[in-house]
């Protein structure tokens, strides 16, 4: 039995190099290189040869196999490659049609504010606490230096409970539970809703969000007052903001101070503050002799109503979809 | 309050002066201006102009051709007044300038010559109803200039009536021209007094008698009879005057009251004497169903409990400090009155105020607690000022003063360079002396240096009493720009996060993160109909105040009708609602203490078209347990409250903790909230949620060896719960059981009639080893032992 084996190389490597897809490659494997291929006959036959003979068309049978292996390998990938490379004609699909996705949720514009809030106070050493909504008369005025008779009293437009409680109108009454609870030294903050009997419009609603920071410690000034204030605003403003600080009144400082910032080149009312008066010091279960501090109060509602450019606090409490999911 | 610049300036010179500088130093040093206007509306457009030649006019006589700077250019006008001259300095306005009395200043030709512009007179301004000649200023003023910054007579501040609710001392005129002279330390120039004291005779009899049977409540009255008196308008200065300050004018007497009023803050009333019986002022407490007609006209009811009223002995002539009656009421030929100028309690005043619905001029500044020391000064300011006005006028005897003893003088001590120290600033204990001194204040030092502080009887009310409110007064007025800001030290110690808002922060997160829902802010308040349309029990703590607007009755008993009635209101404009509120309730609390707030979370989806939307409630309820690490929750199907569909809600509880409730929205309670699509709703107790022991989270082995796995289709009655399917095979299964997944429900056709069949992929392994196939035949032995033991088959 003789075999061209040259011939049979010839023809083998043609085909393989000439194969159109993967089915036709493997057609050519089998027929080349499968166990009835003339190669393989050739490999058993050898024992049937001489010596001599046997090493040579040994060496040059598995020569032959290893070249169409390799050719096939090649071959094999070739095909691959470019398949690969007509795939984004072949599997085009629309991206964009509509994204699909899960719906994300929102959180109330005024829970954005208060966290960035809550993080800016943290991470200057203040705790942030909160306080009861429905407080009694004793935390909401009469601590906070706000006596029956004050005339101030009536300033706060607050809902008086029938069982003689209160919906609390400030945050303040939470400075007394704090100072109750912590002593002194303190940093505090204390965010939450308050409430007051007013006519609603733009700017007035019957709920809002107040947040107000107290710091008590040995010879507290205003100068740490206004040093405070100052780096909390242009935080929260995100730039360095011009500040004024003159006078104001509240029943629950002394003195007391209101702050400006420029806008525009106006100066802005934002922020309401002042020495905690000695008081109120009492009313936390401190000595005034030994402790002093400040006080500083400022309207969330607002912060977000600047920062979003909300044009009606009245959202806030809508429960609107259309409204809140923008945030 | 308004102030007049103009007005101011009789006390304290304030000439150099901007009135928006004015403004600018009372904000800083005193108490907020809202707003500095002027007269004429501040006259827009306005400027000083400078004359720079006058000629003749070709076609008239008495009109002259004016050429004017007035700074961003030059303008011939057509000029009639026979007092400009070249070089002076005028106020002129523009074309296109709107004047005082709202006329358009349009270039017109005046006898065939072009007038581009006016050059204005003192009525032209606003300023008086002098018009014979153009008002010439300064000339040292400088052109182009806005006239209201030159033209201080018209300017007003507006000061924010809150920022002075405790100075009463800040409610006139002079007290504020005192604040003004302590800033700027400059004299300050008492109201003059004329020579009226003088001329009261040493012994002089009154003419009236003043009988105070209320003490308590009217701590000083003095009763004046002047006579001579002839009513009539008031001459210019009074008017301007008082229009400055926003206030009409009358007749001159009525002005002259309102006038000291402005100045000192003291109000006065002045009756026809000869509607007081017997010339006797008798001041009382009102008497019980005490009917008077008001100077407005209207018949009022007094309030009985401490009010106090003026009277003769035989009725009432006057609503003590808030308003005169009309039955004593000045007449047009009244000649003789008899003015009352008074100090009456605060506390009353205010509560009768309030009570008739009688904010006056008067009321709003004897609620301040006037200083009873100011009656006399008030008085004979009055009498000057009306001399002046009835140059007739004479009085029959001197006045009748009766009061109560004055209290001594409050004196506070205020310790060595202790306001420097306090005020964190470099502050000579000379320098907050000066301050002091000028705000009226009296200083001593004590042996050891401190200051030995006299507070004047205008601030004794209740408003300075300790050394903090010294240091207030000597900041304010030293200027709190001259504190320098200083950073804050301290030890660093960690803040502990509160748990309430950790756990709120970790909620959100599921809530709007992970599950897609909205976080919303309700009301606390709510109306007992509101809670009946969600079949909620009406909340037990209610307001007591008139609200000023519907929906404030209650505090919410929960958070369900207000989520209901926003799933309702959010599904006219969408078909998709997915919304969560966190948030206290209100019950009542144990007697004398606060109302139970206890904080809950609900939440509502709503899907049109969607068949179970309770099971993406159910999802957030498991969702919210795993935030909280919450093991060993049930969730028991079982009819609940009323706002849920009595066969499609569950209980979540532990033992005896109850979580609460979720399930479909009753189709009734639905409606009536114009709820269309299927929703479900679900409330838990928020504190108890995060209160409740949780398990640590601790890692669990990663199994090493396959798993092996099986499905089995249990057929069961149509109504035996998944849960009850899911607990018999996990039971079965024991501890090899790795996951239990529930992949099909069916009924129909090929099963019996009720009955349904549920499908479930079953996967076990163990930590061991490798499971081999007597395990599995072991395992689906038991898994089919428990679904025969409890009546089940399995589906072939």
């Amino acid at each position: 039995m003789s075999i061209d084996f040259e011939q049979l190389r010839a023809d083998a490597l043609e085909a393989v190099s000439a194969a159109g897809d993967s089915e036709a490659l493997q057609a050519l494997r089998v027929r080349y290189l499968g166990r009835k291929s003339p190669l393989k006959s050739a490999l058993r036959g050898l024992s049937d040869l001489p010596a001599e003979e046997r090493a040579r068309v040994g060496r040059l049978t598995n020569e032959i196999k290893n070249d169409i292996e390799q050719a096939v390998a090649g071959r094999s990938e070739a095909l691959e490659r470019e398949h690969e490379s007509e795939l984004g004609g072949r599997e085009w699909s629309d991206l964009t049609l509509p994204a699909r996705r899960g719906r994300r949720g929102h959180r109330h514009p005024i829970t954005l504010v208060e966290q960035d809030l809550d993080n800016l106070f943290r991470g200057m050493g203040y705790r942030v606490v909160e306080g009861p909504w429905v407080e009694d008369e004793w935390h909401n005025f009469d601590a906070l230096n706000i006596p029956k008779w004050h005339p101030s009293r009536d300033s706060f437009d607050t809902l008086w409970l029938s069982d003689g409680n209160l919906m609390r109108p400030h945050t303040s009454p939470v400075q007394i539970r704090a100072m109750k609870r912590f002593g002194a030294p303190l940093r505090a903050v204390f965010p939450g809703r308050v409430f007051r009997n007013e006519t609603l419009d733009a700017t007035h609603e019957a709920a809002f969000n107040q947040i107000e920071g107290l710091v008590v410690d040995r010879e507290i000034t205003p100068g740490h007052l206004f040093h405070s204030v100052k780096a909390i605003l242009s935080a929260i403003l995100e730039e360095d903001v011009e500040t004024r600080f003159r006078p104001s009144y509240f029943p629950f400082t002394e003195p007391s101070f209101e702050c400006d910032i420029m806008r525009n080149g106006d100066w802005m009312e934002l922020c309401g503050m002042g020495m905690v008066h000695p008081t109120v010091l009492e009313a936390g279960g401190l000595d005034a002799q030994e402790w002093t501090g400040f006080a500083f109060g400022l309207g969330i509602d607002r912060l977000a109503m600047m920062r979003y450019g909300i044009d009606d606090i009245r959202w806030f409490h809508r429960g609107d979809l259309r409204f809140l999911e923008q945030f | 309050m308004l102030f007049s610049v103009e007005w101011l300036n009789d006390f304290v010179d304030l000439g150099d002066l901007a009135p928006r500088e004015v403004g600018e130093l009372f904000t800083t040093h005193v108490a907020a201006v809202d707003e500095v206007r002027e007269a004429g509306g501040g006259w827009p457009g306005v400027r000083v102009g400078g004359v720079l030649d006058v000629r003749a006019h070709p076609n008239a006589d008495k009109l002259r051709l004016v050429r004017v700077d007035y700074g961003d250019g030059e303008a011939e006008v057509v000029c009639g007044a026979p007092n400009v001259a070249k070089g002076q300095k005028i106020c002129f306005a523009p074309e296109g300038t709107t004047l005082a009395d709202g006329t358009v200043l349009k270039r017109r030709k005046i006898r065939g010559v072009e007038s581009g512009g006016m050059v204005l007179s003192e009525r032209e301004l606003g300023l008086s109803d002098e018009h014979e000649g153009i008002l010439v200023l300064d000339a040292a003023l400088k052109v182009g200039t806005p006239a209201r910054d030159v033209l201080p007579g018209g300017a007003v501040l507006d000061v924010d009536n809150t920022a002075i609710t405790t100075r009463p001392d800040l409610w006139g005129h002079y007290g504020a021209a005192r604040e003004l002279a302590a800033v700027m330390e400059r004299e300050l120039r008492p109201p003059d007094l004329g020579n009226v004291r003088a001329e009261l005779a040493e012994d002089s009899e009154a003419g009236v008698r003043v009988t105070v049977d209320a003490p308590h409540l009217c701590p000083r009255y003095l009763g004046w009879v002047l006579g001579g008196i002839e009513v009539g308008p008031s001459p210019d200065w009074l008017r301007r005057r008082l229009e400055l300050a926003g206030q009409r004018s009358l007749n001159n007497i009525v002005d002259l009251t309102n006038y000291i009023l402005l100045e000192y803050g003291q109000p006065l009333h002045a009756f026809d004497r000869r509607q007081i019986a017997d010339g006797h002022i008798v001041v009382r407490e009102a008497l019980p169903g005490e009917k008077v007609v008001t100077l407005d006209g209207v018949e009022r009811r007094l309030p009985i409990e401490g009010t106090c009223v003026i009277a003769d002995p035989e009725r009432p002539v006057a609503i003590a400090g808030v308003m005169g009656l009309q039955n004593s009421e000045v007449q047009d030929d009244t000649t003789e009155i008899i003015l009352e100028v008074a100090n009456f309690d605060m506390a009353s005043i205010r509560r009768t105020s309030q009570e008739l619905g009688l904010r006056t001029e008067s009321a709003v500044r004897f609620e301040k607690g006037l200083d009873p020391e100011g009656v006399p000064d008030a008085a004979v300011r009055f009498v000057k000022l009306l001399k002046d006005v009835c140059p007739g006028v004479h009085w029959v005897g001197g006045p009748c003063d009766v009061r109560q003893p004055p209290p001594a003088p409050r004196c506070i001590t205020v310790p060595p360079r202790w306001l420097a120290r306090r005020l964190g600033t470099e502050l000579s204990d000379e320098r907050a002396q000066g301050i002091l001194l000028r705000l009226g204040f009296g200083v001593e030092r004590g042996e050891d240096a401190s200051l030995q502080i006299t507070v004047p009887s205008w601030r004794a009310g209740r408003d300075v009493s300790r050394p903090e409110d010294i240091a207030e007064e000597v900041g304010r007025i030293h200027g709190y720009d001259k504190i320098e800001p200083k950073p804050l030290r301290g030890n660093l110690e960690p803040v502990p996060e509160e748990p309430q808002r950790v756990a709120r922060r970790q909620a959100r997160q599921t809530l709007s993160d992970a599950c897609g829902l909205t976080e919303i802010f309700l009301y606390p308040f709510t109306t007992a109909e509101a809670c009946h349309r969600a079949t909620v029990e009406p909340g037990a703590v209610a307001i007591a105040t008139t609200p000023e607007h519907p929906g404030l009755d209650l505090l919410v008993p929960s958070l369900v009708p207000g989520v209901l009635q926003a799933v309702g209101h959010n599904l006219k404009y969408r078909d998709n609602v997915a919304l969560y509120v966190i948030g206290p309730c209100f019950h009542p609390g144990p007697k004398g203490e606060l109302p139970l707030q206890g904080e809950r979370v609900a939440f509502a989806v709503a899907t049109s078209g969607d068949a179970a939307p309770a099971l993406d409630a159910r999802g957030i309820v498991e969702a919210l347990l795993e935030t909280f690490h919450l093991r060993g929750v049930r969730v028991e199907q079982k009819q609940g409250p009323g706002w849920l569909h009595p066969g499609r809600s569950a209980e979540v509880s532990r033992g005896k903790e109850k979580f609460g409730w979720f399930g479909e929205v009753h189709p009734r309670v639905a409606a009536a909230h114009g709820i269309g699509a299927a929703a479900a709703v679900g409330e838990l107790d928020f504190d108890a949620l995060r209160g409740a022991k949780r398990s640590g989270v601790r890692m669990q082995p990663v199994p090493r060896f396959p798993s092996v796995r099986f499905d089995v289709a249990v057929v069961a009655d149509r109504r035996t719960p998944a849960a009850e399917v899911e607990q018999a095979l996990s039971r079965a299964s024991k501890d090899l059981l790795r996951s239990l997944t529930l992949f099909d429900e069916y009924e129909g056709p090929n099963l019996p009639e009720g009955k349904r069949s549920l499908a479930f992929h079953l996967e076990f392994g163990s930590l061991e080893r490798t499971l081999d196939t007597a395990d599995t035949e072991r395992l689906r032995g038991a898994v089919e032992g428990a679904i025969a033991e409890r009546g089940w088959t399995l589906r072939a």
